[in-house]
């Protein structure tokens, strides 16, 4: 052990150090749970199998239990829902969220918050006003573009479009007072982006007056689906000066960044003190390499405790070791390819 | 396990979690001086949990003041004018 980690946790000197104190506090946790991994969507270039269903009984009190462990003794507690589709086990979200509030209630030095990935088509006004209550106050929808080209790739498992249910819940969220905070994901592909200033305009006028609506713009990419030999993505070298051109327009001349997102520079798969829980209870670090045996690093038990393979663990969290930014911000991107050839651990 | 390369900074093995999530650090020299930097330095803004307009980096929307709630929070008020 050198003598320059000391003088980390204790002083942090710079922007890596003070981002190293914050991820490795015991006073903060964040847990990503799948309430299930099956959807209601199709879209062409997801990366998911939709192999496993609603989040068990088991697994419901095991992550119960697991933030009664730990409540004690944390200031945040930060609840992220993904899926899948969240949605489709609003019972499961509304279940552990109604155990977390009751708990947060008590606490009044904890800070609560929650926010959930879903495709919106499900987000109507009666979800979202009680899912506020219960604390999830952000929300991440995406759209692919103007209403033809987004029902060509965000398309329900029924093969119909999405567009229409999902613009309606977002006016319904605009026009309503629920204090419900949206981050709208805008996929750009070669083909959408001709059509992009004038949709960008649109949801310029439609939503960025509202300060609870904000824009990422995201190309799509290729993450290990079916069409990923085939589909399109824009190239990496033009996106610079694409992003640029179409952030302006959402801007218009504002406040620099109003409206805007920024992803954080830090994945939660970097951070020690944020995790992945599976519906079927495997504990994990990624959300993308669901499929990727190397990202299951433990169970989750019925008691709230956790199995875990600490060796499996530590490759996440390599960047921190090298100061590297890039592995820090995606530690999957370069992750140790041997590692997918092990088989899915068995853990007691 | 895949075999990491030796840092000059950072050793990532000398960090795990234990069985409730927790992180560990395995020097105790360390551990110590980890609890004395929690108790000390200044946390991050809290998340905003109840108010959808602030003015502090990190606390959630920044916006409008229309709709904002009474916000409990220090450094994550509500945009006073």
């Amino acid at each position: 052990m050198s003598d320059h980690i000391e003088s980390i946790v204790a002083e942090p000197k710079d922007l890596f150090e003070e981002e190293l104190v914050s991820w490795i506090r015991n006073d903060s946790l964040h847990l990503i749970l799948l309430a299930t991994e099956r959807c209601n969507f199709r879209c062409t270039y997801c990366y998911e199998d939709f192999a496993i269903g609603r989040m068990s009984a088991e697994t419901i009190e095991g992550v119960k239990r697991l933030i009664e462990r730990r409540v004690e003794s944390l200031d945040s507690l930060s609840i992220s829902w993904f899926g899948g589709e969240p949605l489709l086990a609003r019972s499961v979200v509304e279940e552990v969220s109604e155990h977390v509030v009751r708990l947060a209630r008590e606490r009044p030095q904890l800070a609560y918050s929650g926010d959930m990935t879903t495709n919106g088509f499900l987000l109507d006004t009666a979800a979202v006003e009680r899912l506020v209550q219960l604390g999830i106050q952000h929300y991440q929808v995406s759209l692919d573009g103007p209403e033809p080209l987004h029902n060509r790739t965000r398309i329900q498992g029924n093969g119909k479009g999405s567009f229409g249910q999902i613009w309606a819940n977002l006016l319904a969220i605009r026009d309503g007072s629920t204090p419900a905070n949206v981050l709208l994901r805008i996929h750009l592909t070669p083909e959408n982006l001709p059509m992009m200033p004038d949709f960008l305009l649109c949801i310029r006028k439609t939503f960025l007056n509202d300060g609870r609506f904000r824009v990422l713009l995201k190309p799509v990419e290729r993450l290990g689906g079916p069409n990923d030999t085939t589909m399109e993505v824009v190239p990496q070298e033009t996106r610079p000066g694409i992003l640029a051109h179409l952030e302006s327009i959402l801007v218009d001349g504002k406040e620099e960044g109003k409206g805007l997102f920024s992803a954080p520079d830090v994945c939660y798969a970097s951070r020690p003190n944020s995790f992945v829980i599976r519906a079927d209870g495997r504990i994990g670090k990624c959300t993308v390499a669901l499929r990727d045996p190397a990202n299951t690093i433990g169970n989750l038990l019925p008691d709230g405790s956790l199995d875990l393979d600490n060796d499996r663990l530590r490759p996440w969290l390599r960047g921190w070791a090298s100061r590297d930014w890039e592995t820090i911000g995606c530690p999957y991107a370069t992750f140790p390819r041997t590692r997918q050839e092990e088989p899915t651990p068995e853990f007691s | 396990m895949t075999q990491l390369a030796p840092s000059p900074t950072l050793a990532v093995e000398d960090i795990g979690l234990d069985r409730e999530g927790r992180v560990t650090i395995t020097n105790l020299q360390i551990t110590r001086r980890l609890h004395a930097a929690t108790m000390t330095s200044k946390s991050k803004p809290k998340p905003n949990t109840n108010c959808t307009c602030n003015n502090s980096k990190d606390c959630g929307s920044k916006g409008n003041v229309t709709g904002c709630h009474t916000n409990s929070y220090p450094q994550c008020g509500c945009i006073v004018k």
